[in-house]
């Protein structure tokens, strides 16, 4: 029997299967009665688009409701801390400081010989280090800052403090907002939600921005290496990714495809993850190189690091286990 | 990974439940598919079976059991509950006297993997066809092709998931 008489035959069984709900008596052709069958299971066929709606629901829930201390964040830490490195370490702190009133909690010289100091921003923490004998590669940041004040003042101290605007503030998306970069290179959004909480549920007072070159194959490291997930994935019609918040651990990161004046920063992250050696790994096969391998340090921690494909370095941390 | 490990791994890293979601949501709805009438009560108790899942994770005890036994168990108490509220979306036949049981489960969840991995114009019709209940007509309108190319994919389609079945059952 010719292949088209047979996929005729095989589609009215199946408007038949669709219109009485129940497979059909036998067409007296065992191979188009197995067909018939496989028709009437794929009639349960779930929704992709459902699939992964749910899943993105049970992500956000997850980001939203992540325990305030995970097991394996150092305590005042969330999983995601931005590390920003500059050839001028001291003067660095001294404008955070300045411009938007962070608070020191440790300094030290690291094993690199520049400083290695820990300040408190909001709710969340920074690291910044370089300057002294350091003379390894810079990484600045990209950071999302909500005030619980006035954005105007901190925008205007942050210039007094020696930023330059690169944009005065305005409102938009339920914000008002302005952005300046710092003379470390680093980029500040500084924000405050017109109404409600003045930071959006789920985010910290501090959010890591990236903005790298294939936004989407970015997600997939994040997704493979450290389990992140998507909370919110926002594309044009041909696929660009304009903005994602993506969840790791307690902490979630922005992203949105490099275009215009926002390039891709080399920005190195200290991320506290349940298992380094783990997650080492899979960093490595979702394609990082090895910087360095994991090792118990004499601070607590065990400790290893990677750099992306995309060029960020991830220091990955947990408290060493008893 | 090993399923426990993943288990553990999500109990102390709640990101890591996505990993359990990927591997379990095809079974799960597969289950609950077979016990209700629509489509909209199947995705609403599978959203309900993980949102439970995740809620009481951390209570989990894994004693050997696939992940899938504790939630067809969260799943048939959704069902049975949903049963009790409104005695008509539900279909007579309880879960336990289901032929075929678990394994049957296994197999449509297999099932639908395949789907994923057919060609993609064969996808776009079986997604079309089954999914969204769709005529022939309108799925060669919306894809610009003849009626006769869409019931040749169909068939084609039909054939490769059969084709692949017979190996993953093999």
């Amino acid at each position: 029997m010719p292949e088209r008489s047979f996929a005729e035959q095989l589609d009215e069984l199946i408007d038949s299967l669709q219109s009485q709900g129940e497979v059909p008596a036998s067409s007296g052709t065992q191979d188009l009665d197995a067909l018939v069958r496989l028709a009437g299971d794929l009639r349960d066929l779930p929704d992709a688009g459902f699939k992964a709606r749910l899943k993105s629901d049970l992500q956000r829930r997850i980001s939203m409701t992540a325990t305030a201390v995970l097991p394996y964040v150092r305590e005042g830490f969330h999983a995601v801390t931005p590390y920003l490195i500059s050839g001028q370490g001291a003067e660095m702190i001294d404008f955070v400081k300045q411009a938007f009133g962070a608070q020191e909690m440790f300094r030290s010289i690291g094993a690199a010989g520049g400083i290695h100091c820990e300040m408190r921003l909001g709710d969340s923490m920074l690291m910044l280090g370089g300057g002294g004998a350091y003379t390894g590669p810079i990484a600045p940041a990209a950071l999302h800052y909500y005030v619980e004040g006035n954005p105007d003042e901190v925008y205007r101290r942050a210039l007094e403090a020696g930023a330059t605007s690169l944009m005065e503030p305005t409102e938009g998306y339920g914000e008002r907002f302005a952005c300046v970069k710092d003379a470390f290179d680093n980029e500040w959004y500084i924000a405050r939600r017109l109404s409600g909480p003045y930071v959006p549920e789920g985010l910290h007072d501090v959010t890591t921005s990236f903005h790298p070159v294939g936004a989407m194959r970015f997600i997939e490291f994040l997704e493979q290496a450290f389990s992140a997930g998507r909370v919110e994935v926002h594309q044009s019609p041909e696929g660009v990714v304009q903005h994602a918040k993506i969840s790791i651990g307690d902490s979630v990161v922005e992203l949105g495809e490099a275009h215009g004046e926002w390039q891709p920063i080399a920005s190195t992250i200290y991320l506290y993850v349940p298992d380094v050696d783990d997650a080492y790994r899979r960093a490595l096969a979702a394609g990082a190189t090895s910087l360095v391998e994991p090792a118990d340090q004499p601070y607590g921690d065990r400790n290893g690091a990677v750099k992306d494909a995309f060029g960020h370095t991830w220091y990955l941390s947990s408290p060493i286990r008893k | 990974m090993d399923e426990s490990l993943l288990i553990e791994a999500a109990q102390k890293d709640p990101s890591r439940f996505a990993e359990l979601y990927e591997a379990n949501v095809d079974r799960v709805y597969a289950y609950i598919a077979r016990r209700v009438q629509d489509r909209a009560a199947a995705e609403d108790l599978t959203s309900e079976v993980f949102h439970s899942a995740l809620a009481n994770l951390g209570k989990f005890v894994w004693r050997g059991a696939p992940f899938a036994s504790w939630l067809y168990r969260i799943a048939a108490h959704a069902i049975a509950d949903r049963w009790q509220q409104s005695r008509h979306n539900v279909r007579e036949v309880l879960p336990e006297n289901l032929p075929g049981g678990v394994e049957e489960i296994e197999r449509r969840a297999i099932l639908f993997q395949l789907v994923d991995q057919l060609p993609e114009d064969q996808r776009r019709v079986i997604v079309a066809r089954f999914v969204e209940q769709k005529r022939i007509q309108e799925i060669a309108e919306e894809m610009e092709r003849s009626e006769g190319a869409i019931k040749q994919l169909q068939f084609r389609a039909l054939e490769t998931l059969r084709g692949h079945m017979g190996r993953a059952n093999a």
